[in-house]
């Protein structure tokens, strides 16, 4: 690791750059009314009652360079997480595919901007930015459903059959993020949010003294 | 000289309890519960009371709504309700007491006694009026010759009292709060909480004997009041520390591990690649979150080969080298993963060195750490414990020697 030593602007300016996305993040949390204190099964419920369609986790065997896909398709919300992963980086691997599935959430005033940003680019007034799901950001890719079909050794034949027939959204967690890519920092985030400890009893004096989430 | 060094310690301790009551708000907002909502509030509460009794602060409120003395009032009922919060926590963190039901008749039966005093003190301070001039630290002793504030600061004595006992009555005894023996951290911390609401029986002694003696104008026992108020200072001070030790330690924990992490980094990284986040202050757990993901990404990637051999190989070296033979089964199994990924390294920092055979088994590294999410941390600290271990070194060595050393008999 890189032994550079950093000012103290340098510290200061990363520490703030970090608590932003962060605060991203729990914001996203807030807008959907998620509450990951609640446990993980309560969230994934939640997030398929948001989306209006039945949220699947799946464990399958996936290529090496991919540790993750989540698969939308008009009946079902599909993730998979590679069974070489471990329970934490699983969890890590479910948190970031499930914001894809949250891209859309926000306050109105939000949705307006997206829109208003997608109108801008289509008239050519402002150069696109690859964003999550972006077609240009090779880690989040859309799959072509022959790239689909070659990089997943098994899935539901429904979804198989869908994919076929027509292009579905596909995000893949593959390759280096940046840092503070938005998905991998709500994965993050909501790693230090699940209840991940055991309750002993003395719950109530754990949340005020300590965090009692988290690794 | 006496009123800036004053105002300066009144807004140091306003501060401490400012700072440890942020951090509690801000985690607040993302892990609900009424405890730390109750913990949070309890700390700003404190710190209202001593940003307001700092002199400078005292005099400057009085001149701006033309009432000296008037930041007394919200000083006194901040103190009130401090100990109220202090007394809801004690009842909300009884690991026996705190069913629905009991939580019910207990505040039933406080609540009115809290709400009646406030508002006794309340009407007892508008009656006594505009009184001056401006007495901060001091106003309940030069005052006290007024019948309307004797009046406001027995009231105000005996519910404090009243509260304090309660409390520590909470805490006492082998069922009492602070008797958390599964968790001896938190229960020091506890135990501190208690010990500063007891400071604040010597708060209420000191200002109770010099308030008796100054209504009958005798005023030998003003300098009580001003130690009673040092008192009180320090329990702030000591309650902010209990309260706020526990996610102190846990930060220090964090960055701790994040540094002895790094080796474990270096051995896994692959080329080119970025660096995680650096370990962080204000960003601890998740900076450590970060690296941890990395690692094991990149353990996933590598995936690892572990088999048999490794295993004689590690035992046998940790037999010639400590001259022991290994019992610690998770130290052993620390030795082998961290043999495994030095192992991948080596192979990828010289392609044609020799690897293994076809018995080679290519275990998945999902297996190197079963168990719950919360094992994982302590497991890649204890291979990063291992990464540069003596026996480690050795058998990579074994099983593929540096360019510059003999090619060994033995192969996998």
């Amino acid at each position: 690791m890189s032994k550079r030593r950093r000012g103290f602007i340098q510290i200061l300016r990363a520490e703030l750059t970090v608590t932003w996305a962060r605060a991203s993040a729990r914001r996203l949390l807030r807008q959907g009314r998620l509450k990951p204190h609640e446990g993980l099964q309560t969230l994934v419920e939640a997030v398929a009652r948001m989306r209006g369609k039945p949220l699947i986790v799946r464990y399958e065997a996936l290529l090496d360079d991919v540790s993750g896909l989540c698969i939308e398709t008009k009946t079902a919300d599909i993730i998979l997480i590679d069974t070489a992963a471990t329970p934490l980086l699983g969890l890590q691997i479910l948190g970031h595919e499930v914001r894809h599935l949250l891209k859309d959430c926000g306050n109105r005033a939000q949705r307006l901007r997206r829109r208003l940003v997608r109108l801008l680019e289509r008239c050519h007034l402002r150069t696109p930015r690859p964003t999550v799901g972006d077609d240009q950001d090779p880690n989040h890719s859309l799959l072509s459903p022959q790239m689909l079909a070659g990089l997943l050794p098994a899935l539901p034949d429904s979804v198989v059959l869908d994919v076929q027939e027509r292009r579905v959204r596909v995000h893949m967690r593959a390759g280096e993020h940046e840092d503070l890519d938005a998905a991998e920092t709500f994965g993050t985030e909501l790693l230090g949010l699940l209840p991940l400890n055991a309750d002993t009893g003395s719950g109530a004096i754990i949340s005020s003294l300590e965090r009692g989430t988290g690794i | 000289m006496l009123d800036a060094v004053l105002t300066g310690v009144n807004l140091f301790v306003a501060v401490v309890c400012a700072g440890a009551g942020i951090g509690k708000a801000v985690n607040a907002r993302s892990r609900p519960g009424l405890p730390l909502k109750i913990t949070a509030s309890v700390l700003l509460f404190a710190s209202a009371v001593y940003l307001l009794s700092a002199p400078a602060v005292y005099r400057a409120v009085g001149e701006a709504v033309s009432w000296p003395n008037v930041a007394s009032l919200p000083v006194s009922v901040f103190i009130l309700l401090c100990m109220g919060h202090a007394h809801l926590l004690t009842m909300l963190w009884h690991p026996r007491r705190r069913t629905a039901d009991a939580l019910r008749r207990s505040i039933a039966t406080w609540a009115p006694m809290y709400a009646v005093a406030v508002a006794a003190m309340v009407i007892l301070f508008v009656a006594a009026g505009p009184i001056g001039p401006a007495r901060p630290l001091t106003f309940a002793v030069a005052f006290a010759h007024l019948p309307w504030v004797l009046a406001f600061e027995l009231v105000f004595l005996t519910a404090l009292v009243v509260g304090i006992i309660a409390t520590v009555r909470q805490c006492r005894g082998p069922d009492g709060v602070i008797a958390l023996p599964e968790r001896p951290d938190l229960a020091h911390s506890l135990k501190l909480f208690a010990a500063a609401v007891a400071l604040d029986l010597a708060y209420v002694a000191g200002t109770a004997i010099a308030v008796i003696a100054a209504s009958r104008e005798d005023h030998r026992f003003d300098v009580l009041a001003a130690a009673a108020w040092v008192f009180a200072g320090g329990s702030a001070l000591v309650a902010s520390y209990g309260l706020a030790k526990p996610a102190l330690a846990a930060r220090a924990a964090d960055r701790r591990d994040h540094q002895a992490l790094i080796p474990l980094w270096e051995a896994v990284a692959l080329p080119g690649q970025a660096d995680p986040l650096p370990p962080s202050w204000l960003n601890s757990q998740f900076a450590l979150t970060h690296i941890v993901i990395r690692i094991l990404d990149n353990i996933r990637l590598l995936r690892p080969w572990t088999h048999h051999a490794i295993h004689d190989l590690v035992k046998a070296e940790y037999r010639m080298i400590t001259e022991t033979t290994a019992d610690d089964l998770e130290h052993l199994r620390a030795l082998e993963t961290a043999a495994a990924l030095q192992y991948e390294r080596r192979l990828r920092s010289a392609p044609d060195a020799p690897r293994g055979g076809e018995a080679a088994l290519r275990r998945a590294s999902a297996e190197a750490a079963h168990g719950l999410p919360t094992d994982e941390r302590g497991y890649l600290l204890r291979v990063a414990a291992c990464v540069d271990d003596p026996v480690v070194t050795a058998v990579v060595d074994r099983l593929a020697p540096p360019p510059s050393a003999p090619t060994p008999t033995e192969s996998l």
